[in-house]
């Protein structure tokens, strides 16, 4: 019992040093199969430094004979080609995004006969920029959060003005 | 003579709760999105964020009665008249966060199938805890309660602790906050500190009948906290970790360099 409690910690401790995920689903041409793809630092790639890409795949698509090439073009037509590291359903690659701006990034599974091609556009808006990427104003959120937070102010003042009763009403 | 029961909604704190949620909620969705210019990401961190606030209310709902039996319930009397909104405020949330992975996402329910076996087993897990914890909104009216006599509806509320475990499971399978080290440590010491609030609540109640000495009480506790801490601290052997999965793989081809 110590011995698993100990191991349990160890996989706690493990765990604190890793940084944010999230993931995103990708369905493949066909729409037969779904994978998660999801990238470190925080699905939020800087330019200029290195992230790591992991593509998880469904069982049922992959087996011994599963190969995965990843190309990365960028908009001007730059491909890459990173190397992929097959474990399992997990299929991991290291990349580094030049400049921000908006990459395709093409997962193609072959599995005995068959290829699976799985496509996603990422864009990468922090670190290097060789150009300012277009950033498109929101007017609706600007009014949503100067009319919530005129609101929140005003049922605060509210709360404030009838605590007294407020807290009378809690005792019934 | 029959008395009249004054009762105004801004005199009511359930109303604050309820509105100022709203508000919140609102508020989120215009910050993140003049933060944030990518759709996909944007999507993906209004539905971290409604997540958390739903798990921060619930705790809050969940925690005001153990704290409350130690305390002395009369210094609490606001947050125990607070908690039914408390607790609903915690549904929307969930149902937000629900929303935004499902359609957001994911892209609709017919996508489900698309997922790796993992995230299918914690959207169950997930889905079962937002179906208990929305009877369980439903049915935070006082005239339901009156319709189903309050026994049964206490009896209905302890299934709260149910979904509050699949919610765990359902956070540790593939949650993305776990993955900070202070969340992590944060967690961990708000479940030590929830199961022992709870535990000792339970202990002293048991208690009234095995009527134990002070020592044998506080045996009888630190053995179940002992118990239900060793019961956290395996969730991690027990259940698979997405992320933990990614480092062991990670990890493993660092060494493979190296070599």
């Amino acid at each position: 019992m110590i011995l698993r409690l100990l191991i349990s910690i160890f996989t706690v401790s493990l765990l604190l040093s890793t940084t944010a995920q999230a993931h995103i689903l990708i369905t493949d041409n066909t729409k037969t199969y779904g994978s998660i793809l999801h990238i470190i630092p925080d699905d939020d790639p800087i330019a200029g430094q290195e992230s790591t890409l992991y593509f998880d795949m469904q069982n049922r698509l992959v087996n011994n004979n599963t190969r995965v090439v990843l190309t990365i073009k960028d908009t001007r037509g730059n491909l890459a080609s990173p190397a992929i590291k097959i474990d399992g359903t997990l299929a991991t690659a290291k990349h580094t995004f030049a400049v921000q701006g908006l990459y395709e990034l093409v997962f193609a599974v072959r599995s005995d006969a068959e290829s699976y091609i799985f496509t996603h556009t990422q864009r990468v808006s922090r670190g290097i920029a060789s150009s300012a990427l277009d950033n498109p104003s929101y007017v609706w959120a600007e009014a949503l959060i100067i009319t919530t937070t005129t609101g929140l102010l005003l049922l605060l003042t509210t709360g404030i003005r009838h605590r007294h009763s407020i807290a009378k009403q809690s005792k019934m | 003579m029959s008395q009249t029961r004054h009762y105004q909604l801004l005199f009511n704190s359930r109303f604050y709760v309820l509105l100022s949620t709203l508000l919140i909620s609102l508020l989120a969705i215009g910050l993140l999105r003049l933060q944030i210019a990518d759709d996909q990401l944007y999507l993906i961190r209004l539905q971290q964020l409604f997540g958390l606030f739903c798990l921060i209310y619930w705790y809050i709902a969940l925690i005001i009665s153990p704290l409350g039996y130690i305390i002395g319930k009369q210094r609490l009397r606001q947050l125990e008249f607070a908690r039914r909104a408390i607790g609903v405020s915690a549904f929307y949330f969930a149902l937000l966060h629900a929303s935004i992975s499902l359609w957001g996402q994911i892209g609709g329910v017919g996508q489900i199938q698309h997922l790796p076996a993992l995230f299918q087993w914690s959207l169950i897990g997930g889905s079962i805890a937002l179906g208990i914890l929305g009877v369980m909104a439903a049915t935070s009216f006082d005239r339901v309660i009156s319709y189903m006599t309050y026994r049964k509806w206490k009896m209905l509320h302890r299934l709260v602790y149910i979904s509050w475990f699949l919610v765990v499971l359902h956070v540790w399978s593939v949650g993305t906050h776990l993955a900070y080290t202070a969340i992590q440590l944060v967690g961990l010491l708000a479940l030590a500190l929830l199961s022992g609030l709870e535990i000792y609540r339970i202990a002293t109640r048991l208690n009234n009948k095995l009527r134990l000495g002070k020592a044998e009480l506080s045996g009888l506790f630190l053995t179940i906290w002992a118990a239900a801490l060793i019961l956290i601290l395996t969730i991690p052997t027990v259940v698979q970790n997405y992320h933990s999965r990614h480092a062991d793989h990670t990890k493993a081809g660092h060494n493979e360099a190296r070599r």
